[in-house]
């Protein structure tokens, strides 16, 4: 058998043996909750600055999370460890950087694993904040995320 | 359309065509893929730069609404320029290689899918989202077939960009590139039915109608094309109908695999794949697409994919830790695995990280695939940015790599073999790029070989920019039998006074480097070439020809034709330089050889006058004009003028040919834009011949 035919086979089994490995091991992992999206912001008890409704953009990718308050400012934070998912009935998120934690709490939504609304506990250096977090009835939850392009997400319902 | 949308579309294509090639321009000054500057200008036209340092006015130039507009515009691109990679590949490039290279082009697809696939281990916890089009599958597929890919056209560009096509390397890169494509876009379509199927009953639905359509497609669209070649041949042009046909069938088959499931990109890249392969037909064609996809949609597919890059995104250290371990992975598995392959295949090592470089290329074709994940939903935009920079930086880094890897002298000019004699000869090299200049050339530099052609040496050399077309083919060995047209004159020329020149056509992005690298490795005595007017200002010693002057490691002479026809009588203005002294010794040659008369005019200020200046010059001319065989004794005047340039301009008139050094003196160092006057060169009345002696 010439080399050639011989790396061929080899490689091909490795492919199939690692796919095998890849998928069987891939089967068990969870990325986090999917949050990314407009939601519209209803505040309990609200940061001196803000109104009584808003809206709140939050870029995801995985762990690490952009939310941007209008109005209000943009906090870049990360997962905590030790999350639940909403698949398991509730989902309990710790996001934090070094000045801000926010607590974000919601139920199983109709798409499982996507809650429909959520309960942000908010901590920070000018205070602790309290607020509800709901999808637009618009369809306006995976607008587009350019900067520019995004839709003025404040014209959302307000509950 | 209301007019201010049209308005706004108009001035942002505007803006997208210049941007890019401003952008591909300045990235091929520094010898990069014009293709890298494209990409990046796409991006910088996005949220990442422009939104960035002008959130306002990126926001008025691209304003949402116009956003679907261009997307449109950029995918009507992509498909056609799809079907041009379809188009250009050949099944002949598979049939000619042996085992090796379709080994190697498996395992470099195999390998980074592998790796791919086993990154989404390590990143599905930490930079994707729970979503059903995020399922850990779709992901993993996915992620292997965007490590996987090869940039068939820009690897094929690079390769002809540094004359690498004719090489073992070439071919074997460019073999693997084109199987790599197709497995990629077989691949692709696999991940895509899959990330779009809802059940079983969904992807069995998928499988069944790509099945058809693929025996569609061979036997029924593949006999229909023939006959559209036919028709062609028939007519002896490309008619517009048949244009018309060749398009609704692009349309049509993207349209098909768009409603099957497996997205409109397949169905685009299959009808090219299927048309006739290397016929006139073919390459009609692709030239007549090829411009307006490649020059006005593809950079508003760059455009568009840069508005969806927010490289802003990664805001965290971590992010951009993952960034550059999936470029550490992408190189891993791509570089890696097609250099151990093509090793264990039993090439050398120099040569198998050759190939796995060239290999590592991802270019548009990645940005291709990660528009489609986006648009799936598979990757978040995080991960799309990290992606497009991993495409960036490995496109980018193929060239630095490839010249550190591979340097030229590996695959350049073979340098024959007895470089003594070589030394002794007179080797004249003549770059050619105007087709008419070539015979007053060869006529000039034959007059100074004189006639023993046993001891002269006479290389002419095209360089032309690369071509697409030829790009793409570059792996095939197709015997070039017909001259090169930009050397024929010089060497019809030849053929009629009886001189043997070695015609060399070599493809280049920078001529100047080339001239000088070709003159370095041949060990050429002088470079003798034309001028052309530049574009900018009216220099004739700047530009390419400074260039050459400044970097050739070879005596160089720059001849303004101004209709010479015989140098009888030669001018030879002296002051005592290094370039005087070789323009004695040029003038000296054509006096043997010719039979000129040569006068070596020697300007003194007036009252100023120095005997041993004038008898150190007299003794020069003598040295050069004392050989042996030597049969019209030079003239040798001395005159007093206040501009040794008027008093030249003034006596020229009599001559045929006036031979001139370069030099303060005379105005005529050579320099970037010429803002000196120049005014020997610029208004002498007869030609000239200008000479540089070389610096060693």
């Amino acid at each position: 058998m010439s080399r050639a035919y011989t790396v061929y086979i080899l490689t091909a089994a490795l492919l199939v043996g690692g796919m095998w490995l890849v998928l069987k091991h891939g089967a068990r992992l969870r990325a986090p909750d999917d949050l990314s999206g407009a939601w519209t912001l209803r505040w309990e008890k609200p940061p001196p600055e803000a109104l009584k409704t808003g809206t709140l953009r939050v870029d995801q990718s995985g762990r690490f999370f952009t939310l941007h308050f209008d109005p209000g400012p943009a906090l870049s934070l990360t997962l905590a460890t030790g999350w639940t998912s909403a698949r398991q009935g509730t989902m309990q998120m710790k996001l934090k950087n070094d000045k801000w934690t926010v607590a974000c709490s919601g139920a199983r939504g109709p798409k499982g694993a996507t809650p429909e609304e959520l309960m942000l506990d908010i901590h920070g250096p000018s205070g602790d904040f309290l607020a509800f977090a709901s999808r637009p009835r618009e369809n306006v939850a995976k607008a587009p995320n350019l900067n520019h392009a995004d839709p003025p997400s404040g014209e959302a319902n307000a509950r | 359309m209301h007019v201010n949308v049209l308005l706004t579309v108009l001035i942002q294509i505007a803006l997208i065509l210049a941007l890019s090639r401003i952008m591909g321009m300045l990235f091929r000054l520094v010898q990069q893929p014009q293709v890298v500057g494209e990409m990046l200008a796409g991006i910088m036209l996005g949220p990442s730069l422009f939104g960035l340092l002008a959130p306002n006015l990126a926001a008025h130039v691209f304003p949402p609404a116009t956003i679907p507009l261009l997307n449109i515009l950029s995918q009507v691109g992509v498909i056609f320029f799809l079907f041009l990679v379809g188009l250009e590949l050949d099944p002949k490039l598979l049939r000619n290689r042996g085992h090796a290279a379709v080994v190697i082009s498996h395992v470099s697809i195999i390998a980074p899918f592998l790796l791919g696939a086993g990154l989404t281990l390590i990143l599905y916890e930490q930079v994707f989202n729970s979503t059903p089009a995020m399922r850990f599958t779709s992901v993993a597929l996915f992620m292997g077939a965007a490590m996987s890919i090869t940039a068939f056209p820009v690897l094929a560009r690079i390769l002809t960009e540094r004359n690498l096509h004719k090489t073992n390397v070439g071919a074997v890169a460019i073999t693997c590139a084109a199987v790599d494509d197709v497995t990629a876009w077989c691949m692709l379509a696999f991940v895509v039915a899959f990330a779009r199927a809802t059940g079983i009953r969904s992807a069995l639905a998928t499988a069944c109608f790509s099945v058809t359509y693929i025996i569609v497609m061979f036997l029924v669209v593949r006999p229909l094309l023939a006959r559209i070649e036919a028709i062609y041949e028939r007519q002896g042009r490309l008619s517009q109908n048949v244009v018309a046909a060749i398009l609704l069938l692009v349309l049509a088959s993207a349209f098909t695999t768009e409603l099957i499931g497996i997205h409109a990109l397949f169905g685009a890249f299959l009808m090219g794949a299927m048309m006739p392969k290397g016929t006139r037909f073919i390459r009609h064609l692709s030239e007549k697409l090829e411009d307006y996809t490649v020059v006005l949609l593809l950079p508003i597919f760059f455009a568009y994919t840069g508005l969806k890059t927010q490289i802003n995104l990664l805001n965290h250290q971590e992010l951009w830790g993952i960034t550059a371990l999936i470029i550490a992975v992408a190189c891993a598995g791509k570089f890696g695995g097609s250099t151990i392959a093509a090793r264990a295949c039993g090439l050398p090592w120099r040569e198998s990280a050759a190939i796995g470089i060239l290999m590592n290329t991802r270019g548009l074709m990645e940005l291709v695939i990660l528009n489609i994940g986006r648009e799936l939903g598979v990757i978040t935009d995080a991960v799309f940015a990290m992606m497009v920079i991993m495409a960036l930086v490995t496109t980018a880094l193929t060239t630095p790599i490839l010249h550190w890897v591979y340097p030229e002298r590996l695959f350049g000019p073979v340098v024959p073999a007895a470089k003594t004699a070589a030394k002794k000869m007179f080797s004249v090299l003549i770059p050619v790029s105007d087709p008419s200049s070539g015979a007053p050339l060869i006529r000039l530099a034959s007059t100074l070989a004189g006639a023993d052609a046993s001891g002269t040496r006479l290389l002419a050399l095209h360089l032309r920019p690369p071509v697409d077309h030829e790009a793409y083919r570059s792996g095939l060995d197709e015997v070039v039998t017909a001259t090169d047209p930009t050397l024929e004159p010089l060497l019809n020329k030849a053929t009629e006074i009886g001189m043997e020149v070695e015609p060399i056509t070599l493809t280049s992005i920078d001529v100047a480097d080339d001239i000088a690298a070709v003159a370095r490795v041949r060990q050429v005595n002088f470079v003798l070439m034309g001028f052309h007017k530049p574009v900018i200002g009216h220099a004739i010693l700047g530009g390419t020809v400074h260039r050459v002057m400044s970097s050739a490691p070879a005596d160089v002479g720059i001849f303004v034709n101004r209709g010479l026809d015989g140098s009888r009588r030669i001018l030879v203005p002296y002051l005592g330089s290094s370039h005087d002294r070789l323009a004695l010794e040029m003038a000296s040659r054509l006096a043997k050889s010719g039979g000129a008369q040569v006068t070596v005019l020697h300007v003194v200020a007036p009252d100023r006058s120095n005997n041993s200046l004038t008898l150190g010059a007299k003794s020069a001319v003598d040295r050069a004009f004392t050989e042996p065989g030597q049969q019209n004794p030079v003239q040798f005047k001395v005159i007093e003028h206040d501009s040794p340039v008027a008093a030249i301009l003034d006596a020229a008139k009599e001559y045929d040919l006036v031979i001139i050094g370069v030099g303060e003196e005379w105005g005529l160092e050579s320099q970037v834009f010429g803002f000196r006057p120049q005014r020997i060169a610029q208004d002498c009345p007869t030609s000239l011949l200008i000479v540089r002696k070389h610096a060693s």
